[in-house]
């Protein structure tokens, strides 16, 4: 790891840039916390370094754009990959870059679903623009294998709340643009079904206003 | 000289308190709570318990302060989120007393009262707040005029899951002790990681129902109880704590704040502690008489909303049990 440069601290891996093998190389690195008992910390690192690898690769292959896989080492929670130059989606936002590009966001995020895989944490800071202008996504390290519409819904849900955090009035009009990519991926009905989702999953948020109000009946001292 | 009178009644706590302009802004607070003999807070019986007990804590306050009523400028109350029958005891109070004594009324979000408390009693500007308590779990920040949320769970909040294990487990109520939680104390005894128990991270939202259920199917089955709260203790705290670096990282502040009634916690704090190294952010804990629900951080609210001319008529100030903290406008922090 020498000659590496940390460009960014994110909240579970430090992201290093610097070479391998002649190629301009991200390296994501899961440090041990200490904060966490030994044993939790071992098996999420471990967990989500084998798993996030394993699911770039399945995404690269099938022509989702995502950084290639250039190594992996479990034992130090590392994995080495193609270096995307250009600017967080973010950031390209908020210098004023179009935000036709939320289209391409939605349909990458459809690719996704498409191949029964959820991201798990696909905000506009995990979409970068290339210097061509091109749409990638990165940070697999909460996705999972999963066909299931809530999970999906989730997913959504981030990517619509990130973009509620940008300081700009047409939040709404920004959500549909990425929807009309996402539905032309996944086709009108399975895009809906996942949007009527995420309805649902904002009305469990607590103190939402129109939240339905339901009993629910606790049977207590039974087997299970 | 500003003087606000400020009711707190949210869920099990009456409490009232009086804040001024001038530093260290708090001259009075003075709470009751109701504690149940066993089981859960019932909504019915704390109700009745803040009415019986609010007359004496607003004398109390009046007391401690060495003023009447006639020196109060305005009279802050929360009237939300919180539960309904609590929340109608607070409110009732605040608008007799408007209108009995003709002072303006103030209305304060309980959750913005838990932040701004937080922030005056800590010193910290503009940080990544992380709010905990029996029915809340989030981590909030502030942007373009509103404190946003950021991660909040989705179905139970951390304090109810530690209550409602301790309830059906036995270890409580009462489920604080001297200032930790009964779940905390048993965990010490604890040691081994109970691998099944599930640790769920979505994004920046966290979900603590499965662990409940989990934690007490793994008691069923024989598991060690000192384990097990040992374990549900890791894993709730790391996800509070993996939820806040994610918001730290997002929004790039340096100051994390925690606040509500779980902020106590000491093994919450060493674990925010390290966290909030490693970010090289500055960590600040709402100190305990304000951690809990309290009448001062209405009173404080209610002053930086007077000052900003929020006000609102007696005939138009409606409870508001599900009122979201990114509902408020904050127009003295612009």
């Amino acid at each position: 790891m020498e000659g590496l440069v940390e460009i960014h601290r994110g909240a579970e891996a430090v992201i290093y840039k610097g070479n391998f093998l002649g190629f301009k190389a991200i390296y994501k690195y899961r440090p041990p916390k200490q904060y966490r008992s030994e044993v939790l910390d071992k098996k999420l690192r471990f967990e989500r370094t084998i798993n996030e690898a394993r699911i770039m690769l399945r995404l690269r292959l099938s022509g989702v754009p995502v950084p290639a896989l250039l190594d992996v080492d479990l034992d130090r929670g590392l994995i080495v990959m193609e270096y995307i130059e250009g600017r967080i989606l973010r950031d390209y936002i908020l210098g004023g870059g179009s935000t036709d590009l939320l289209r391409d966001a939605g349909r990458i995020l459809g690719m996704i679903h498409a191949r029964g895989i959820c991201h798990g944490d696909p905000t506009i800071s995990n979409y970068i623009v290339d210097n061509r202008g091109s749409l990638w996504i990165i940070d697999f390290g909460l996705s999972e294998y999963s066909d299931d519409a809530e999970d999906q819904a989730v997913d959504l849900h981030l990517l619509y709340r990130s973009i509620e955090t940008l300081p700009l009035k047409n939040i709404e009009e920004l959500k549909e643009i990425v929807y009309s990519g996402y539905s032309e991926i996944l086709g009108m009905d399975r895009a809906k079904r996942v949007r009527e989702k995420v309805r649902e999953i904002r009305m469990r948020g607590r103190y939402v206003l129109e939240r339905r109000v339901k009993a629910v009946w606790m049977v207590r001292g039974g087997e299970s | 000289m500003v003087r606000i009178l400020g009711i707190e009644s949210t869920a099990h706590t009456i409490g009232v308190g009086i804040a001024v302009e001038e530093s260290p802004h708090i001259v009075a607070n003075v709470k009751s709570t109701y504690i149940p003999e066993k089981g859960g807070i019932h909504p019915r019986e704390s109700s009745r318990y803040l009415a019986e007990k609010a007359p004496e804590v607003l004398r109390e306050t009046l007391k401690r302060a060495g003023l009447s009523m006639d020196d109060i400028d305005a009279i802050a109350v929360a009237l939300g989120p919180g539960l309904g029958p609590s929340l109608r005891v607070g409110a009732t109070l605040a608008r007799a007393l408007a209108i009995y004594y003709g002072k303006p009324l103030i209305p304060v979000n309980h959750a913005v009262a838990h932040i701004e408390i937080g922030l005056i009693t800590t010193g910290a500007r503009d940080p990544v707040v992380v709010y905990l308590s029996g029915g809340n779990t989030a981590v909030i920040a502030h942007h373009s005029r509103r404190y946003r949320v950021f991660g909040e769970t989705l179905d139970i909040a951390l304090g109810n899951l530690l209550d409602t294990f301790a309830r059906e487990t036995g270890l409580g109520p009462p489920y604080v002790v001297n200032g930790i939680h009964v779940v905390d104390r048993c965990a010490e005894k604890g040691s081994r990681f109970v691998s099944e128990l599930p640790y769920i991270v979505k994004g920046q939202d966290l979900s603590f129902a499965g662990l409940l259920t989990a934690s007490l199917r793994s008691l069923r089955r024989g598991g060690s109880l000192e384990d097990i709260c040992y374990t549900l203790r890791e894993i709730a705290y790391s996800m509070v704590v993996e939820v806040t670096e994610r918001c730290i990282s997002h929004t790039g502040k340096k100051e994390i704040l925690v606040v509500g009634g779980v902020a106590a916690s000491p093994y919450l704090r060493e674990k925010m502690e390290w966290a909030s190294k490693h970010h090289r952010a500055s960590l600040y804990v709402v100190p305990p008489e304000y951690a809990v629900d309290n009448g001062a951080m209405i009173a404080w609210t209610g002053l930086l909303a007077y000052r900003s001319g929020v006000r609102i008529a007696v005939e138009e100030s409606y409870i508001k049990p599900r009122w979201r903290v990114d509902e408020v406008d904050t127009p003295w922090r612009d």
